[in-house]
């Protein structure tokens, strides 16, 4: 069953094209990649997902139902949840209350009680249960990634975009974070889209399927290995001579 | 949370506003000064349901204000003769508190949707512009305004109506301090809280997580301005017995307001009365050692406490002590 469809979509910053005629399906409980150097419209693409944009062609389903000009508000309840690249935690609430807002106003729409009943147990999935009064901007990047995640999955999210999640994170950190994400996929069932710019070696254990964006538009689809040891995917990430050297 | 843990940070504003009340009462003389204080203490509770729990400022907060003074004074001016006695003082609150909400309702549906400086900028006319609007449409006696101590005293005699306006009046106020406190928790515990505080530190993010943040600020402002309504209705209608455009509409209690939220620490429970205290006491009691310098002592005073406490004395405080007893008792 599809969670999400892209059709032809585009969006325009003025003269510069940002997204260009994308079209791309995610089927529920997928494991998604998607990947692209800087500036090859990987955020402007959630953004567009979630609503922060409105495309100017295009169209976008979730579960089949046309979302294209719902506003970002509209959308998470149906059960849409995303990271940021820079976290954006609600710095001066604690990051118990972080979590609960997630649960609050997401899918889930908890009522406040069970709202902070269920961030405790993300918070405690997420390793940040000691943390938990602490005021979320006084958390460490890393934390605060990790509470963004706890605050995403809170929501219940039918479909959780991670924007760069594993920027910065050491191989450990990286590894217990994928186990993490690979765990709650399966129990939650829930369609993961995790984009990165540089960890391949991340993406190649996380994810089955891999979307490469390149200035704008979408280079390639498929499964991951497949994918990423494509000469056009090499190129656009080293260069043409790097490929032309391997070859010769 | 338990019932108890969720609202024990009343115990401290309760506190405080019953030891006001049993100064006033017992000390000869305190009641004047009291009342006073009580008066910015309830005026900063009100404008920190909008300002503190969402962030925004609104210049024109003080129309609302007077447009409930002129629901007090239309309600006692027209219904005067039905000889209902004190029913026309409730229908005088119930008119103030619709009068400012749907003032309200027709500023926040516009002007809400735009951000922080923005929306700081719209509001400024709406205070100014509906003031020239009563005075040029002669709406409500237009600049004359409405004097109501004719019928004030036709309908409870001159000494109890010397009473409303001395004593109850002042009561009244108490009782929307302690009402406006309560409000103010019941917001910060429920949903509504949460989503408030996610639009004052990230509304972008807040919306994504599927906050609906306009409804949100325009119930925060309307509940706002309903009291707003109430106050001028007690403290300047029944306190004053008169309306006049040029002294309800003036912009001076839109900035005490700012101040005392600001002072004492917005979005906090507690922080618009350690506002209104310190403000209140030092306005009064500046005003008798050194008078016509007063404001000269004072603006440099605020200044300094503006600088100490960044946050506000209550946030502060809660920023320095981050333990189990500040989060039960220091909303």
């Amino acid at each position: 069953m599809e969670i999400l469809r892209l059709e032809n979509v585009t969006k325009r910053f003025g003269g510069l094209v940002a997204v260009n005629n994308v079209s791309f399906t995610i089927e529920k409980g997928e494991a998604i990649g998607i990947v692209g150097p800087n500036g090859s419209g990987k955020t402007t693409l959630y953004n567009l997902i979630n609503g922060v944009y409105i495309p100017d062609e295009g169209q976008i389903f979730f579960e089949g139902n046309d979302i294209t000009n719902l506003p970002p508000h509209a959308r998470a309840p149906l059960g849409m949840a995303r990271t940021f690249q820079i976290p954006r935690p609600f710095g001066s609430a604690t990051t118990i209350e972080n979590v609960a807002v997630g649960a609050m106003f997401g899918y889930a729409n908890a009522s406040v009680d069970e709202a902070l009943e269920i961030a405790e147990n993300y918070l405690k999935l997420v390793g940040l249960y000691e943390k938990r009064h602490t005021e979320a901007g006084k958390l460490t990047p890393l934390e605060k990634r990790l509470m963004e995640v706890a605050r995403a999955l809170a929501m219940k999210p039918k479909l959780l975009l991670l924007d760069e999640v594993m920027a910065g994170m050491n191989p450990t950190d990286i590894d217990r974070l994928i186990n993490l994400l690979k765990k709650i996929r399966m129990e939650e069932d829930i369609s993961i889209v995790a984009m990165v710019e540089h960890l391949m070696h991340a993406i190649t254990k996380f994810a089955e399927r891999v979307i490469v964006m390149h200035q704008g538009k979408k280079l390639l689809e498929g499964p991951t290995m497949e994918v990423l040891n494509n000469p056009k995917v090499i190129e656009v990430y080293l260069g043409k001579k790097v490929v032309q050297n391997a070859e010769g | 949370m338990k019932f108890s843990e969720k609202y024990s940070s009343l115990i401290p504003v309760m506190t405080v506003y019953a030891l006001l009340f049993a100064i006033g009462m017992t000390v000869p003389g305190m009641w004047q000064p009291v009342a006073f204080i009580m008066f910015y203490i309830t005026l900063g509770q009100a404008f920190n349901i909008f300002l503190g729990l969402t962030g925004y400022v609104d210049f024109g907060y003080v129309a609302f204000l007077a447009l409930g003074a002129y629901g007090m004074a239309l309600a006692v001016q027209n219904f005067s003769g039905l000889g209902i006695g004190f029913g026309v003082i409730i229908i005088g609150l119930v008119l103030a508190m619709i009068m400012s909400s749907i003032l309200s309702l027709a500023v926040g549906a516009v002007a809400l949707r735009l951000r922080g400086a923005y929306f700081a900028i719209a509001t400024i006319g709406v205070n100014e512009g509906f003031r020239y609007f009563v005075e040029g449409a002669r709406l409500w006696g237009g600049s004359e305004g409405i004097i109501i101590s004719g019928s004030m005293r036709k309908l409870f005699g001159r000494e109890l109506s010397n009473y409303i306006s001395t004593f109850v009046s002042d009561i009244f106020v108490f009782a929307i301090a302690v009402i406006a406190a309560v409000v103010t928790i019941i917001i910060l515990n429920r949903k509504m809280g949460y989503a408030l505080m996610a639009v004052r530190e990230d509304e972008d993010a807040a919306k994504v997580m599927g906050i609906n943040v306009t409804k949100y600020k325009i119930m925060a402002f309307i509940a706002s301005a309903s009291f707003a309504g109430l106050i001028g209705a007690t403290a300047w209608t029944l306190k004053m017995t008169y309306v006049f455009p040029s002294d309800v509409f003036l912009i001076t209690y839109t900035v005490e307001a700012i101040v005392i939220v600001m002072l004492g620490g917005a979005g906090t429970l507690l922080g618009p009365i350690v506002g209104g205290l310190i403000y209140g006491i030092l306005k009064y009691y500046l005003s008798i050692i050194l008078p016509g310098f007063q404001l000269l002592v004072l603006a440099p005073l605020l200044i300094f406490i503006v600088v100490a406490f960044p946050e506000g004395v209550v946030g502060a405080i809660r920023r320095k002590y981050t333990g189990e007893m500040t989060r039960k008792y220091l909303k």
